[in-house]
């Protein structure tokens, strides 16, 4: 378990987080969402007692991180992956935040296999691909099969095969009863991962919830239909009490009729059909809507160049 | 959860056998990296290589002194010559031991695996010590038997049995010990490499040569508590009677490292890492 509250942290003049509060409970994967600058490195650092909030704390299981004696027993973090000495092999590394925390090589062996870096253990990891590199640092964060585990944007560099692993890896830590917090800005992966989500823009907290309600709440599901017959469609659709707006590319979106319900009603006007399905991006959508007043760092380039598109 | 149970937990072995982890952990990163091999053979080469070019061409030359070049000879620093430059390297390592893991970004994984920031600083400062005394005494002897075997010729080489031989050869291996430690606690100090490793230059060879071109007697009364003019007090056969006496200067040459280490940790208990 792990208990954020009321965290206030300032670098200079940047506000980075604002009397945030959350708590991450065991047995679940939670996504921890937010844009770039939201201050999600920033919590984390401060949960591992790296940075020193101005106000408020951050307890592990009931404790200050920085109060804990060889903390990897009870706290694996991977940060950032990039962050190894580029000259040191993923062994050296590994036996080296082992021994620190009196645990033994074979352990370091087993988990050079078990991420399966242990062909170029040897290397230096200046040679490792990004997703070699994620891969060592989970490797580093399991070395003391801790009860609570934090990722930093694990699945980037990862291949789809290792975002598949790692998305396995993580559930089946949970089911063991540990607590993951994982940040992330792939939704869509996390969509599939986490199970609770803890959503913050400009350092404030914009929803502590299940990923379910998350979606739910967010934007209304929406099912996505396209016919040459578009108008007749429409207004078929908007007779059975569905609300329909025309999409950029023709295709319309529909709310508030099921999937199955608006083909039969196709299928019994006689219109053809081209596309016909439920709108996926509906968390990238619910969250860009939470979040859209805290994207602190939105390119200036971004509108008009998307105006001009349209 | 008896998954959480299969790691052997050794967090009731005592603050003995856990800092003693800390010493070993950092001796695996030590171990770990090309650089610190290349260095430390960079010093022995540079160090050993120069006091035997020096002592073969003094004593080449010999033949050709006049007798007031002869008298102002001293067979121990003037042979000595290669480990100023020595003193870079070594110093630099000791910077890197530290700097490097702030500008990979590695301090926090560190410092997330071992919150106890000054006993990990502690443990570096182990580690790069013995290193670097260990090393630096190897080459100082080797220079010493090398250059003493090669000034045969002009009567005027040592032994180690010569008065003040042994205390000044073992000196300049400690001066080199002391040297590491400064890097590393400029490095914990700054954070960053090139910064850091300006600060030791500046300290320990531009300082003397800058306060050495001041109106008397501040040249003397500055420069006497210099590192470098510390250790040759201690090297020197003939220290200079301008400067602090030698065991003044023993004691704050290893009280320099010490006033940085401590100031190290000060800083790295207070910032965010």
């Amino acid at each position: 378990m792990i208990e954020v509250s009321d965290i206030t942290k300032r670098y200079g003049e940047a506000l980075a987080v604002d009397a945030l509060s959350f708590t991450v409970p065991p047995g679940h994967v939670t996504g921890f969402l937010g844009p770039n600058g939201a201050g999600k490195s920033t919590t984390l650092r401060v949960i591992l007692g790296l940075d020193r909030p101005d106000r408020g704390e951050a307890t592990v299981d009931g404790r200050r991180f920085g109060t804990l004696i060889r903390p990897l027993h009870q706290v694996g973090a991977q940060l950032d992956a990039t962050a190894v000495h580029p000259g040191r092999g993923a062994e050296a590394h590994l036996r080296s935040l082992a021994r620190a925390n009196g645990i033994g090589g074979r352990r370091v062996a087993d988990l050079l296999e078990q991420v399966g870096l242990e062909k170029v253990a040897r290397r230096r990891v200046g040679g490792y691909s990004l997703g070699m590199k994620q891969r060592l640092g989970i490797a580093a964060a399991l070395l003391g099969d801790p009860a609570v585990l934090l990722f930093d944007e694990p699945v980037n560099g990862l291949d789809p095969e290792g975002v598949r692993w790692l998305r396995e890896l993580l559930q089946s830590l949970a089911a063991e009863g540990r607590t993951i917090l994982v940040s992330s800005h792939l939704l869509s992966e996390m969509a599939q991962t986490a199970d609770r989500l803890v959503v913050i823009g400009r350092g404030r907290l914009i929803a502590d919830t299940t990923t379910s309600a998350f979606i739910a709440n967010g934007s209304a599901s929406r099912i996505v239909v396209r016919s040459p017959y578009a108008g007749e469609l429409a207004r078929v659709l908007i007779e059975d009490g569905g609300s329909v707006e025309a999409l950029e590319d023709g295709g319309l979106g529909v709310a508030g009729l099921a999937i199955d319900r608006v083909g039969h009603l196709a299928a019994r006007a006689g219109l053809e059909l081209h596309e016909l399905r439920a709108d996926h991006a509906s968390l990238e959508e619910a969250f860009m809507q939470l979040t859209a007043d805290a994207v602190e760092y939105r390119s200036p380039l971004e509108e008009p160049v998307s105006a001009k598109e349209r | 959860m008896a998954a959480l149970t299969t790691v052997t937990r050794m967090a009731a072995a005592g603050p003995g056998a856990w800092f003693r982890d800390l010493i070993r952990a950092e001796s695996i990163k030590f171990r770990g990296t090309r650089s610190t091999y290349y260095s430390l053979l960079a010093l022995v080469v540079v160090g050993v290589g120069v006091s035997a070019l020096v002592g073969q061409g003094m004593a080449a030359r010999w033949p050709h002194l006049t007798a007031e070049q002869r008298a102002g000879f001293d067979p121990l620093r003037t042979t000595f010559r290669g480990f100023e430059i020595g003193q870079l390297i070594i110093g630099a390592l000791g910077v890197l031991m530290i700097s490097s893991e702030y500008s990979s970004g590695l301090i926090r994984t560190t410092f997330a695996a071992i919150p106890q920031r000054r006993s990990v600083l502690m443990a570096k400062a182990i580690v790069m010590g013995i290193t670097a005394l260990v090393v630096a005494e190897a080459a100082a002897f080797s220079a010493f038997f090398i250059a003493q075997a090669l000034l045969e010729p002009t009567g005027m080489s040592l032994s180690v049995g010569s008065p003040g031989a042994l205390g000044a050869v073992s000196s300049m291996g400690l001066y080199l010990g002391v040297v590491a430690l400064l890097g590393l606690a400029l490095g914990a100090l700054l954070r960053h490499t090139a910064g850091a490793i300006a600060a030791l230059f500046a300290l320990v060879f531009l300082l003397p040569g800058v306060v050495s071109a001041l109106p008397s007697p501040w040249d003397d009364r500055i420069g006497e508590w210099l590192p470098d003019n510390l250790a040759g007090q201690l090297v020197s056969l003939r220290p200079n009677p301008d400067y602090l006496p030698r065991t003044t200067s023993l004691a704050l040459l290893l009280a320099y490292p010490a006033v940085f280490l401590v100031a190290a940790a000060w800083r790295l208990g207070r910032s965010d890492a």
